[in-house]
């Protein structure tokens, strides 16, 4: 990634994810924080269970939609924030100059359009659309995928080849493979929450009502 | 799947450092990395981190264990270079993402999780993410430990894992699972939550201890100082040294 793209991703997602801790910080009780971390920590492992998609290639959870629909969206982004940050301190996954480039992709612009649409196709009070989960937890991988891929083409184009891949390539590699790895997302992301609203519908509307108490 | 990333951490011989001069040299060199473009100044920088890793004590059987992970990343990247721009641009970018694994993967094997924990916090994190990191990386094992079981449980039904997209099955399973570790969580997390006010619990982390700036970490300041700004300066074009 050309160092430019580096810092306008900084400089975007942080803003944000401090937002959303101000936000978050608000009502907080003293509750909220190790109750936020355990669902971090269960999407943590989550993302290790690999789902077969096609001919031997898997792909894996990421979970912004999963951690928007049980904690709202500034839960939402704080989770996502937590669990991106423990994945490059503590395991040294994708480098430090990478993550402020995961946090826009994975922290922001996934949970918002997961939220978006989530908030758009819910109907009554405690309920989400049947079709609202799958099609937000689709949305938000192909959002992140192409914000990714966008960038990858942006660096392309400043650095003129020293950084990046040309956007030509870039975004519809990522953006087909991720429509497809999508629906991966989606299947598993409905299926959660559907097997909660079964057995324990009760943690499902944590995230509602702590939306609705601050709207 | 081994994750205490603690393990080498306390015998290390860069623990002995503050913890905070040690984030701040490792994370501006990193910043350094990103914006070098020579192949030369790139190999000094690589240089630099290797002898990092050997100072460290750090097995280097775990640093390529965790340098392994990151390799279909650094090859996707060069790769697509290698086509589209070129090969001196796909051996930078290799040499690169290589010095910025490293780096970190030497800075977080050397570093106690509680250290990095207490410099972030010295450095004015926000509490609510701090302590999120806190405790979610407390739960991920205790979590992870409650996945494994369920694991076994599953592969002694004859679980297969699926063979793709359109196998309703498997995905079926998957989610019931997914489900599954967040509703123990739940419950998990009220027992936590319980035992957290037992102990005190108000909503703040207090600690005990910390760490003092001693001289040897100017000493360190210093090597990392020199070394980003040879390397910058370079890349600036003020000199050539060869």
């Amino acid at each position: 990634m050309d160092p430019i793209v580096v810092g306008l991703g900084w400089a975007i997602a942080l803003p944000i994810v401090a937002w959303a801790v101000h936000r978050l910080r608000q009502n907080l009780d003293e509750r909220v924080v190790p109750f936020m971390a355990i669902l971090a920590a269960g999407i943590f492992v989550a993302q290790m269970l690999n789902f077969p998609v096609a001919m031997g290639t898997t792909g894996h959870l990421i979970g912004a939609t999963l951690a928007v629909a049980l904690l709202g969206l500034y839960g939402g982004i704080v989770v996502m924030t937590t669990i991106l940050t423990i994945q490059c301190l503590v395991f040294g996954d994708g480098g430090l100059t990478a993550l402020g480039l995961n946090l826009l992709n994975m922290a922001v612009v996934a949970p918002l359009v997961a939220y978006g649409l989530l908030r758009l196709t819910r109907k009554g009070l405690n309920r989400w659309n049947g079709l609202g989960v799958p099609l937000a937890a689709w949305a938000s991988v192909l959002a992140a995928a192409l914000s990714c891929g966008a960038q990858l083409a942006l660096s392309y184009t400043l650095s003129g080849g020293s950084y990046g891949i040309e956007p030509l390539l870039s975004l519809p590699a990522m953006g087909i493979y991720h429509a497809i790895i999508g629906i991966g997302e989606a299947l598993i992301t409905s299926g959660v929450v559907l097997f909660l609203s079964r057995v324990a519908p009760e943690t499902l509307e944590f995230g509602i009502r702590a939306e609705e108490a601050k709207a | 799947m081994e994750l205490n990333a603690d393990r080498f951490a306390k015998d290390s011989w860069l623990s002995a450092f503050d913890p905070r001069v040690k984030l701040l040299c490792f994370l501006s060199l990193a910043v350094v990395i990103a914006l070098l473009t020579g192949t030369e100044v790139l190999l000094l920088a690589l240089a630099f981190v290797l002898s990092l890793a050997a100072v460290s004590r750090v097995p280097p059987s775990h640093l390529a264990r965790g340098y392994a992970m990151a390799f279909p990343f650094i090859a996707a990247a060069s790769l697509a270079l290698l086509f589209t721009s070129g090969t001196g641009n796909a051996l930078n970018m290799g040499l690169r993402v290589s010095a910025s694994v490293l780096l970190l993967l030497v800075l977080v094997s050397s570093t106690p999780f509680m250290d990095v924990l207490w410099a972030l916090r010295w450095f004015k994190l926000p509490s609510v993410l701090s302590d999120m990191i806190m405790f979610t990386y407390r739960f991920i094992f205790v979590i992870l430990d409650e996945s494994g079981r369920m694991r076994l449980a599953r592969s002694s039904r004859g679980f297969r894992g699926g063979r793709s997209l359109l196998d309703g099955e498997a995905f079926k399973v998957l989610s019931n699972t997914i489900g599954m570790i967040f509703l123990r969580s739940y419950r998990r997390a009220d027992r936590v939550y319980l035992a957290l006010l037992s102990r005190g619990y108000d909503g703040r982390v207090r600690s005990l201890g910390g760490h003092r700036l001693r001289f040897r970490d100017a000493g360190m300041g210093l090597a990392f100082l020199i070394i980003g700004a040879l390397a910058l300066t370079q890349q600036m074009g003020w000199y050539v040294w060869w």
